[in-house]
């Protein structure tokens, strides 16, 4: 378990950094200068070479990824160059030296990480709201459908997961927002998260959790209903019927402890995607998460807020990746050796 | 599609490759089209899928040809009643531009779009795959932790990245699908071929001295064609679903595009006023996905029946 662990994180360390590498080649090595992507399509030439000079874009690009890195790992801070600058003050970028260290976004015009981590806050509250629900729904879903599979019940349940699951976020929204906010007034349809208005915070995340619900529960169901007719069909289960145990035994102890075994790392997948994949959902409710923050840093350019975001993605979906296994390991008994 | 088709067709009987007419494919065409129809109509889960399907086909093919408005002419006086009249069947767009027309023509860019990532994507993805599951080796290894890493990375993040540092074109949307595409595609070819080789044909492939290529992509692929097709049927739904999210986000195809998700995107604006300019597009999307998303269904619950 131990050398399982310790393998694990070694692989995770060396998929994060090549994905820091990708990052920073995307966000730096593509065509037009990091300083002209700071300051905008308004800055004249002459702003560009200061903020070139000051924040040492002219260095290779090896030397600047090392620094950037050294930067997050709280190894140096970011550099900037005063004298390049003496006549031009520039906010106060964070320069202290710490571990997590992103930068300072120019787009909120604050470090990173008082945007990045209140923001991934947000998200999470939405995430842990929508899974709250998503989760016994389609296990209960999953499971009526597994049980009685192929009669008329199972077959109209499974054609609403797909169809539920099929339609995309964004026309989820549209539809809601139309008959919630539109017909029936009784929910908002933007969801800033400030409790000023008229309407409190609950009533503003009721729609963007039933988004989420709706276009999620489906699949999750669907993952749980085939892994309980697969559990089902085990000879194991049949020699629990044969020796005479009633059906609810059999059902609570045999099938559904075995067929949750899949389902899980599933589910723990869909952390992840709930928290930073959300981009469509934050965007039709102006909800302040993490996706839209980096939709908006994308659209306007805000490389370092790009890259922290980029990163702390990552490390959220190495992290979920890592306890879905654990927890594959720590259910299914046959995989606790190996 | 050809190699891969089982050797009891219909209309696979008769002249070899290399004397075949025009006529002669034509007629293998149709009957491979007829079989699938046979075999999708044994599930009312698929056909009522394949209906879908091929109802927004049939409308993006005969757009040219339907007495519809221009999809791009702006006629402002049209938004004086924006809704559903005998003019405009569907109403018009916050530009008064019809809507029917530029729905139709929409269907166009999405299954214009989709089948060339997806088809790109899959030539890509099993070849990787299955080249990595069969040398196995330090080129799976390699291969396997790329995936991993393309896959870790949240895809939406991804394509954003992709398409604000590239600029939005045709071109650079099958670019950003497929990244995610290839991937996926890559790992479930690489699990199914690292279960059929170990079987006794490709040992007796390796016996008779045939290469690895042969063994690859004559003996390996077109037995792993099964699960490959029906993921497919699914990832056209979940294409023509990024393409909308790309388009709604603002970074799809620039605006007089008739592109589903970009008209959402406009219409979300006045969507407190007009929603009909919202839903009409919404409901075009979503039946084209739940349509392929059936026929995937349905073709699963089939195969799972035999």
């Amino acid at each position: 378990m131990l050398s399982f662990i310790g393998q694990r994180l070694l692989q995770s360390c060396i998929v994060l950094l090549a994905c820091s590498v990708l990052v920073f080649s995307i966000t730096e090595a593509t065509p037009g200068s990091v300083a002209r992507k700071l300051l905008g399509p308004f800055a004249n030439g002459q702003q560009v070479a200061i903020l070139t000079e000051a924040l040492g874009l002219n260095r290779p690009a090896y030397v600047r990824y090392a620094d950037w890195l050294g930067t997050i790992l709280g190894l140096t801070h970011v550099s900037v160059d005063r004298s390049a600058m003496k006549n031009w003050s520039l906010p106060s970028l964070d320069t202290n030296t710490y571990f997590g260290n992103f930068g300072y976004s120019t787009l909120y015009k604050k470090p990173v990480n008082q945007v990045l981590w209140d923001r991934l806050k947000n998200s999470a509250l939405l995430a842990g709201v929508a899974l709250a629900f998503i989760i016994p729904i389609s296990i209960l879903v999953g499971v009526i459908c597994g049980l009685c599979r192929y009669s008329l019940l199972d077959r109209a349940l499974s054609i609403v997961c797909v169809v539920t699951t099929a339609i995309p976020e964004f026309v989820w929204g549209i539809l809601l927002i139309t008959v919630f906010v539109l017909k029936l007034g009784i929910l908002p349809g933007t969801a800033p998260l400030q409790a000023s208005g008229d309407w409190s915070i609950g009533q503003q995340l009721a729609l963007p959790a039933l988004v989420l619900i709706l276009f999620d529960f489906g699949y999750i169901a669907r993952i749980v209903r085939s892994s309980v007719i697969e559990v089902s069909n085990r000879p194991y289960v049949r020699t629990a019927v044969l020796k005479g145990l009633t059906r609810w035994e059999v059902v609570s102890r045999h099938i559904l402890r075995n067929a949750m075994i899949a389902p899980l790392t599933v589910i723990l997948l869909q952390i992840n995607f709930l928290i930073s994949g959300v981009v469509v959902t934050e965007v039709i409710f102006a909800y302040p998460g993490f996706g839209r923050m980096l939709l908006e840093a994308a659209l306007f350019g805000d490389v370092s807020i790009i890259q922290g975001a980029a990163i702390v993605a990552v490390l959220l979906a190495i992290l979920t990746q890592f306890l879905g296994d654990l927890g594959y390991r720590a259910l299914n008994p046959r995989m606790r050796d190996a | 599609m050809g190699k891969a088709a089982p050797t009891s067709l219909p209309a696979d009987s008769g002249a070899s490759p290399a004397r075949r007419g025009s006529a002669e494919r034509f007629i293998r065409l149709a009957g491979l089209v007829a079989y699938a129809w046979r075999y999708v109509r044994r599930s009312g889960t698929a056909t009522f899928g394949l209906t879908l399907v091929a109802f927004w086909v049939a409308a993006a093919l005969l757009a040219p040809l339907l007495p519809l408005h221009d999809p791009i002419a702006i006629d402002y006086a049209a938004l004086n009643y924006p809704y559903p009249t005998l003019n405009h069947w569907l109403g018009v767009d916050p530009k008064g531009r019809d809507m029917l027309a530029r729905i139709v023509w929409g269907a166009r860019i999405a299954l214009g779009l989709a089948p060339v990532s997806v088809l790109c994507g899959y030539v890509i993805g099993c070849a990787l795959g299955t080249v990595a599951a069969y040398f196995g080796g330090w080129i799976d290894t390699v291969a396997s932790r790329l995936i991993d890493v393309i896959l870790a990375f949240p895809v939406l993040v991804l394509y954003i990245l992709l398409i604000t540092t590239v600029g939005p074109s045709a071109l650079n949307i099958v670019a950003a699908a497929l990244m995610s595409i290839v991937p996926a595609v890559a790992r479930l070819t690489r699990g199914l071929i690292l279960e059929l080789k170990t079987r006794d044909f490709v040992a007796a492939a390796q016996l008779r001295g045939e290469s690895s290529l042969y063994i690859m992509f004559v003996e390996l692929l077109p037995n792993a064609r099964g699960p490959v097709i029906l993921d497919a049927c699914a990832r056209f739904g979940w294409t023509i679903v990024l393409i909308g999210i790309l388009g709604f986000l603002g970074v799809g195809l620039p605006p007089p595009t008739p592109d589903w998700g970009g008209m959402i995107r406009e219409a979300t604006n006045v969507l407190l006023v007009w929603p009909h300019m919202a839903i009409f597009p919404c409901i075009a999307l979503a039946t084209l996905v739940i349509g392929f998303n059936l026929v995937a269904d349905g073709i699963a619950e089939l195969s799972n029946r035999a």
